[in-house]
């Protein structure tokens, strides 16, 4: 069991963390970094984190009790020590990989992670939106294993803080690119800015927590193009700054379409399960549809290109015979 | 339990902090729209296949879009740009204040409503007919062949 020192280590650097945000504003108001506040998202940020906390702190009994359950039928017992705790921290990126893309593929889970995806700017204070509801939508179950295998609570409890610790200051946009080795390796401003751009081609991307390898494995990597700027935000953005809204809304729009009259049972569950964006009358706003929309623009306008290239290049064939 | 105490302190100062800075460091949001073309250009990021004309609002920060047989909107929130398409299922009212403002009521949670400020009193009137009509259209979900980018 790791000693309870950790612990307050990484809560006193997530603290010290936040400090990082006034600095961000200072020196982008400087021109010295690359950075965007707006003071009503800002503000929105931190009061959506004080819910976030709210809820975590009192519902945080679920992760601990499925993983404390998860303990007490392991498989074998895992020491504490440094070795295997590089082991844990990998495994915990492995499941934290996974808990990310299904939290963007099915609605039920995207009503509760929208809310880190709802702001239309990236910057260091896009950390503060956090869920509220994170604890019930079901994926805590998916901390289970590492415990069963045998790494203790307090174990798979410090990997977890450090993953999310060091995701802190992937959330700006201050930082171009790292080096080609730690691009390649790890997640950095650049894929992360990726991930959170609602532009057809960089959805549902970049998934990583810590090591971009599970991307890179699972085809889910996508680069960020110099050609297009990432435009932050969801597909269908909010029209409003109120934390209550911000972090509910999409479970309010799960119910008004679980309620429309005339529904098969499978139409339900396809609003309730399927991805982001599916309608019964044809799913338009999935990440799929948007993606063949945009190709399909592409193409139109690469053809439109090419035909008014080719009288040109007929001319030019004409004069040099 | 005093941890979860300390959080929230910590985010509640942080809060205050951030308040005063970016209230004293702020500029204030100078985008305004400087035509209809521009209104329509700035749509078009969302909607590529987009084409009508637009009717801006008095403070130049939103944008009524006539799409031909969809109507458009665009509007400033805080420092980004925000558009759509409307749906007539989506639209649960549309109020005529005395201002000249019309305001959309949405039967969304994230989006309660958008205000557009129309100072020429003809084409408020052609807009508003407009906007109404929307809902008294067919309840039925009708979606345009716009799609979003």
């Amino acid at each position: 069991m790791p000693d309870p020192i950790y612990f307050h280590a990484a809560t006193a650097a997530q603290l010290l963390l936040l400090l990082l945000i006034p600095l961000e504003i200072l020196l982008a108001s400087a021109s010295r970094i690359r950075a965007e506040y707006d003071a009503r998202d800002t503000l929105a940020n931190v009061a959506v984190s004080i819910g976030s906390i709210f809820f975590w702190g009192t519902l945080s009994w679920i992760f601990f009790t499925g993983v404390l359950v998860a303990y007490e039928h392991r498989l074998t017992d895992v020491p504490f020590t440094w070795w295997s705790f590089c082991v844990a921290f990998v495994l915990e990126d492995l499941r934290y990989y996974w808990w990310h893309r299904i939290s963007h593929r099915s609605r039920w889970f995207w009503a509760s992670h929208v809310v880190h995806h709802s702001s239309q700017h990236f910057n260091l204070s896009t950390n503060l939106r956090q869920s509220w509801t994170s604890q019930f939508s079901g994926l805590m179950v998916l901390n289970v294993p590492l415990a069963w295998i045998g790494f203790s609570p307090g174990i798979v409890g410090l990997a977890f803080s450090l993953n999310l610790l060091y995701q802190f200051w992937i959330h700006t946009e201050a930082v171009d690119r790292m080096p080609r080795w730690f691009e390649w390796l790890l997640n950095t401003p650049s894929h992360h800015r990726v991930h959170h751009a609602s532009n057809p081609r960089y959805l549902d991307a970049n998934y990583a927590g810590v090591f971009m390898i599970w991307d890179r494995m699972f085809g889910t990597f996508v680069p960020e193009q110099a050609e297009e700027a990432a435009r932050y935000g969801i597909v269908k953005n909010l029209g409003t700054f109120n934390p209550i809204r911000i972090a509910l809304h999409e479970y309010v729009g799960i119910a008004r379409d679980l309620l429309r009259p005339n529904l098969t049972c499978t139409q339900r569950l396809g609003y309730l399960f399927g991805p982001p964006g599916w309608r019964h009358e044809g799913a338009q706003g999935t990440t799929q549809a948007l993606r063949a929309a945009e190709r399909e623009r592409r193409l139109r306008s690469q053809g439109a290109a090419l035909a008014a290239e080719a009288p040109r290049t007929r001319d030019l064939a004409a004069t040099s015979a | 339990m005093s941890e979860l105490v300390i959080s929230i302190a910590v985010n509640v100062v942080l809060g205050g902090v951030l308040a005063v800075l970016l209230w004293r460091k702020r500029a204030g949001d100078p985008v305004r729209l400087k035509g209809a073309a521009e209104a329509v250009d700035t749509f078009r990021r969302y909607f590529p296949d987009a084409a009508g004309t637009a009717t801006l609002s008095a403070d130049r920060r939103a944008a009524l879009i006539d799409l031909g047989g969809t109507i458009g909107i665009l509007e400033r929130r805080g420092r980004r740009w925000n558009a759509r398409i409307l749906v007539p299922s989506e639209l649960s009212r549309v109020q005529s204040e005395r201002d000249g403002t019309i305001t959309l009521v949405f039967a969304d949670f994230g989006w309660p409503r958008a205000r557009f400020r129309i100072e020429e009193a003809d084409a408020r009137a052609q807009w508003l007919g407009r906007l109404q009509s929307l809902t008294t259209a067919a309840s039925s979900d009708r979606y345009s062949d716009l799609r979003h980018a």
